[in-house]
């Protein structure tokens, strides 16, 4: 019988050219393909041509690292949660290494680059862990963190119990083997508690659509990492809730307001919450892909978006911007169809936007600038990210420094949010 | 322990042994260093990227299972750095696009150093990312197709017929050069 196809430059043998050339064929059919290169002139020129091509690709030269990887590997594991750095030594080394810096200070200025890199990594180490250990202790027994006794209007208590939950649980690859593994398992379970029959979590207020998406999100991300039935469930029910309460418009709004009325600022974290449910393998279309059009269609010519419409900043458009370019950044990392331009115009926005020296710390705006900034990566991004990451350091003791939302979220959302941005940092 | 195979130093590095990760660290670097410069990342990024896969090797040290190839479970999360670092790199590009003023920027100018450099490379450098990637693991990284089929997570069959198709792109790129 025959191997060669009706075109008769080809052979349908000929995928066996590379295994043979490469060795990875058993004896047996080395010797059968052998012997069919022997007869078949189309495979034996595709051995010679591929030949060719191995022998220049293996001639290309092996590179050589510029400089020994190891201790460069060996500092960054070095860093909080590792077996090699408890946390008693964190926190020791923390409130040392704060006292020596502000004792001090010139010779800061004074130290070679690399030692001032490791040593602003150090600092705000410090600073996340600080805020952490705050929250860590802030806790109630029950896994809530009451809202009223940190400030914050009563309405908004999932939420900030969520936000503190989204803050240990960045603070480690592995944060339920951390000292905060305990505190995050009380907290998920806490909100799987408070979970009403319809997939809500919380008492149905104008704050819903924060405080429900800071729960799903929060038990989400703990999933990741530890999917227990019970939080995989309520998470699953979470992002079903997410997905009824889309407007027709595409965005999503608050729950008694016209049902054609939408805005950035809860769609963004209900986009949040579709894309991780996503990346959880949960079924998030048609709403995701509405969503992001609808976000798309809020953005101006100048890369701004707005709040309800293109062009509408009530509230400012820094923080809406910097919120509209992660979720664009994120679906176009797993690979959502969104048009290129809009998502470019927004980042150029955004780059703008971390340009301009902020008017007073607003944590809200530095989580979303810090974590775009960081997802974008460009080179023009980075020095930025390092000089808001510098501000953060300096602006912060960790925790209780208020802002303009502070009123709503109080001390609770003030520390977690720091915390959150300066983790997005790293 | 120089002479320790990879799975009992995994094992050593999850009981807390630092010296355990520095003979890993030195054993497999000059390796992962080849394989994204091979990529087709600049020197600059290869090495960092390296820092990065092995500092994750050291965080998801808990999830490899001894029974698996170690260089299986290590190409694996190189493979992923690279990719995030490629999408980074795409979203740069467009950025660029975007803000005419920034058009010359170092980016496009280290894209345009690269394309340069040697024939084969350069060709390689053209193909796409799944066939690229199929190229380098086997032919540079030594990698057996069941290996490679193991680290992409798909069919040995699936492999040999990229390999092939990459080969064939090879061919032509390099004749039409």
């Amino acid at each position: 019988m025959s191997n060669r196809q009706s075109d008769p430059q080809k052979c349908r043998r000929a995928s066996e050219v590379p295994p043979y050339l490469q060795g990875e064929l058993d004896e047996k059919s080395r010797a059968d393909f052998a012997a069919h290169l022997a007869a078949c002139p189309i495979c034996a020129r595709d051995a010679e041509s591929f030949s060719s091509v191995l022998q220049e690709l293996k001639a290309v030269p092996s590179a050589t690292a510029t400089r020994d990887l190891a201790p460069g590997i060996l500092e960054r594991i070095g860093q909080p949660g590792s077996p090699w750095a408890p946390l008693w030594l964190i926190r020791a080394a923390a409130v040392l290494l704060v006292t020596l810096l502000a004792g001090a200070a010139w010779l800061w200025l004074t130290r070679p680059e690399a030692q001032q890199q490791a040593a602003a990594q150090a600092e705000s180490n410090a600073a996340i862990q600080a805020s952490l250990d705050w929250l860590h202790d802030a806790q109630q027994e029950d896994g809530q963190w009451d809202a009223t006794r940190w400030g914050a209007q009563p309405m908004y208590a999932p939420g900030v119990t969520a936000l503190a939950l989204l803050a240990l649980l960045r603070s480690d690859d592995h944060p339920f083997d951390g000292v905060y593994g305990p505190a995050i398992e009380r907290g998920l379970n806490y909100l799987v508690g408070i979970q009403k029959a319809g997939g809500q979590f919380g008492t149905l207020t104008s704050g819903t659509p924060y405080n429900h998406a800071l729960s799903t999100l929060a038990l989400l991300e703990g999933c990741r990492h530890w999917p227990k039935d019970e939080w995989r469930s309520a998470a699953e029910r979470g992002v079903e809730y997410v997905r009824s309460t889309q407007r027709q418009v595409g965005g999503w709004g608050y729950p008694r307001e016209a049902a054609d009325k939408a805005n950035t600022s809860i769609t963004v974290w209900q986009l949040q919450v579709l894309l991780e449910a996503q990346a959880n393998k949960l079924v998030v279309e048609p709403e995701l892909g509405r969503g992001l059009a609808w976000l798309e269609g809020v953005v101006d010519e100048a890369g701004h978006v707005g709040y309800s419409r293109s062009g509408d900043f009530p509230y400012g458009r820094d923080t809406l911007t910097a919120a509209g370019a992660l979720c664009m950044m994120m679906a176009d990392d797993r690979g959502a169809e969104s048009a290129d331009t809009s998502v470019a115009q927004v980042l150029a926005a955004l780059m703008r936007t971390a340009e301009q020296p902020a008017e007073g710390r607003d944590h809200y705006r530095d989580y979303f600038l810090t974590r775009a900034l960081a997802m974008a990566g460009t080179e023009r991004a980075r020095p930025l990210l390092a000089e808001l990451r510098q501000s953060l350091e300096t602006a912060g003791a960790g925790s209780g420094t208020p802002d303009r939302w502070s009123s709503a979220g109080g001390r609770v959302y003030e520390t977690a949010m720091f915390a959150l941005a300066l983790q997005s940092t790293r | 322990m120089q002479d320790l195979p990879d799975h009992e130093l995994m094992e050593l590095i999850r009981r807390g042994d630092e010296p355990a990760l520095l003979v890993l660290i030195r054993r497999h670097q000059s390796a992962l260093l080849n394989f994204f410069r091979r990529l087709g990342v600049s020197i600059h990024d290869a090495e960092d990227l390296v820092q990065e896969t092995l500092v994750r090797v050291f965080r998801y040290r808990h999830k490899y299972v001894p029974s698996a190839k170690f260089t299986t479970f290590l190409y694996r999360i190189a493979r992923h750095g690279w990719i995030d670092r490629w999408r980074q790199a795409q979203r740069r590009l467009r950025l660029v696009e975007a803000v005419a003023a920034e058009s010359e920027s170092e980016d496009s100018r280290s894209a345009g150093r690269m394309g340069a450099r040697l024939d084969a490379q350069a060709a390689l450098a053209q193909l796409p990312e799944k066939l690229r990637i199929v190229i380098v693991l086997s032919v540079y990284q030594g990698m057996a197709y069941e290996e490679i089929a193991a680290t992409l997570r798909i069919p040995v069959g699936t492999v040999k017929s990229r390999v092939f198709l990459a080969m064939n792109r090879l061919r032509e790129v390099m004749r039409d050069e």
